[in-house]
């Protein structure tokens, strides 16, 4: 029989994945990220109202994605490991539809798009990830993030300025 | 790859009640989520309870050869409590999170009923009320060189069982409040 | 390179991509830029590009994970946790009887059983039992250790007089103690 919580989880889970997903890049990590936000969940269920639960859960994914992250810079035997996508993580990202260009050009493109992504410094990375692939509106991420929402519109228009000047740059 | 180790679980018997009657249950405004305070690092703490209402109701209902304990315990949403032993720990940071975690309760209308500092140990004894009840209690304490901790107790703290549990529990800051026509 | 009558530097341009991209520019500036990229074609490039980056975060795919971790989540909350109090504790221990978790069970609700046996469960609440009781004696102890008369006064002037005069106006009594120390 489900319960309130299995629905709520079961809701969110896929946005907290993905999140997490494209925030460390890393299949493993962001089950685990999940799997954690989703205990909190359970611990927390009487505590968060439900109109926040939404930005509520997207917020501690973020902060148990840095966590893990500083984890894994302080453990990291090499350095650069963080932005780096691993080879079944670029094929899976980078596998979706292709624009007008050819299919090894556009899975070129997505990769460096992801790579640059990986770069991005904090909050770009969030607000991209949350406005332009989870499609969330400006609001939302603003309440996920705690920044208003004009402050999101400015920081997004940085963020792609910035993944368009790395992808310049990386021109082939 | 390392594996988020996921301690400090919640003790938690899940009650399949129907889900209207569980999403009917409003949040408690005396609950602090110790979550986003981030006092204290949570792989280190010496004590951690983290009990809801589900299992709070449990407790109520197996305690009833104790009918004060038995009937504070039911009006409750949560009890959270974590200790954190300081020793070999910097202690101004860990007092510096406190004050903004008082801060942070300030902020959300929680009164200060006490607030003591001397000799390096501090003692923040903060209340919520809502329509004449207090519906919440978060107690901060830092002892240098010993151990910090908060507690916060969310949900139906009746002024008169406190004072009765004051005695049983030596918990004397809360045994003198008055209630007309009854013993303590 | 710019036109004669074009107001637009590349750099303003390039600065403007973004949020024209979302549609966001007034009118007016919208149209000078696209007067300013029509000449310009390493703008125009940037704008190809600016545009292509829009489409392509887009389209990437919106990920998901084995609905199973909800099911690994719900088993690891249910799991009874090691409590480890640093304090030796004095608490009474109350067991929890079997017969009142049962008498609980048919009058409460359905029991949500998935791993537990009857003996945990009854385990379980033992377990939350010394947990609350830990939690209020600890707060005794810290009372304990903080200065007493601060204490009372603060808590009677501050806490015990108003609520408990809000509680008698709604029973209808008065307090006829002058002394709040008088319960």
């Amino acid at each position: 029989m489900l319960t309130a919580f299995d629905d709520t989880a079961h809701a969110y889970r896929r946005r907290i994945y993905s999140f997490a997903r494209y925030l460390l890049s890393n299949r493993e990590e962001a089950e685990d990220v999940t799997q954690e936000v989703l205990l909190r969940l359970w611990r927390h269920q009487d505590g968060v109202e439900e109109e926040r639960l939404g930005s509520w859960l997207l917020r501690v994914t973020r902060n148990a994605c840095y966590d893990l992250l500083r984890r894994r810079r302080a453990d990291a035997t090499q350095p650069g490991m963080a932005a780096s996508l691993g080879e079944e993580e670029a094929h899976e990202l980078v596998s979706g539809e292709p624009g007008p260009q050819s299919l090894a050009e556009t899975a070129d493109f997505r990769r460096r798009l992801l790579a640059a992504l990986g770069e991005l410094g904090e909050p770009y990375k969030s607000i991209v990830i949350l406005r332009e692939v989870e499609g969330l509106s400006h609001r939302e991420v603003g309440d996920a993030l705690g920044i208003p929402e004009v402050t999101v519109r400015v920081q997004l228009h940085r963020a792609r300025k910035k993944l368009r000047e790395r992808l310049r740059e990386a021109e082939p | 790859m390392k594996k988020i180790i996921l301690q400090g679980l919640a003790l938690a018997l899940f009650l399949s009640l129907p889900a209207a009657a569980l999403q009917a249950q409003p949040p408690s405004p005396g609950l602090v989520p110790l979550e986003e305070l981030n006092l204290f690092p949570r792989d280190k703490l010496s004590v951690e309870v983290n009990l809801g209402g589900a299992i709070l109701h449990l407790v109520a209902a197996a305690g009833k050869d104790d009918p004060d304990f038995s009937k504070l315990v039911g009006g409750l949403q949560a009890i959270n409590v974590q200790v954190f032993p300081l020793k070999g720990e910097d202690g101004e940071a860990v007092k510096a999170r406190i004050g903004r975690a008082v801060h942070w309760l300030e902020e959300r209308g929680w009164k200060a009923n006490v607030r003591v500092r001397e000799k390096g140990q501090e003692t923040y004894v903060y209340m919520k009320e809502e329509g004449g009840q207090i519906v919440g209690l978060t107690v901060l304490t830092f002892q240098p060189g010993d151990e910090a901790a908060v507690i916060n107790i969310a949900g139906r703290i009746d002024p008169a069982q406190i004072g009765r549990l004051g005695q049983k529990f030596n918990v004397p800051q809360l045994e003198k409040v008055p209630v007309k026509g009854k013993k303590p | 390179m710019n036109r004669l009558d074009d107001t637009l530097s590349c750099g303003d341009a390039l600065d403007l991509l973004e949020p024209y991209v979302d549609g966001e520019l007034a009118p007016a500036e919208a149209a000078s830029l696209r007067s300013h990229v029509e000449g310009c074609p390493a703008c125009a490039r940037e704008l190809a590009l600016a545009e292509r980056i829009q489409r392509e975060l887009r389209s990437l795919p919106q990920l998901d994970c084995p609905p199973e971790i909800v099911e690994r989540v719900r088993r690891q909350g249910a799991e009874v946790v090691p409590f480890r109090p640093r304090l030796t504790t004095r608490l009474p221990l109350r067991l929890a009887a079997a017969a009142a978790l049962l008498a609980l069970a048919l009058g409460g609700g359905a029991f949500f059983v998935r791993h537990q046996q009857q003996e945990a469960k009854a385990a379980e609440v033992a377990r939350a039992t010394r947990e609350a009781r830990f939690a209020l004696a600890y707060l005794g102890k810290v009372s304990r250790r903080t200065s007493l008369d601060v204490r009372d006064e603060v808590i009677v002037r501050r806490v015990a007089l108003p609520v408990t005069r809000s509680i008698s106006r709604s029973i209808g009594l008065s307090l006829g103690s002058s002394d709040p120390e008088k319960p």
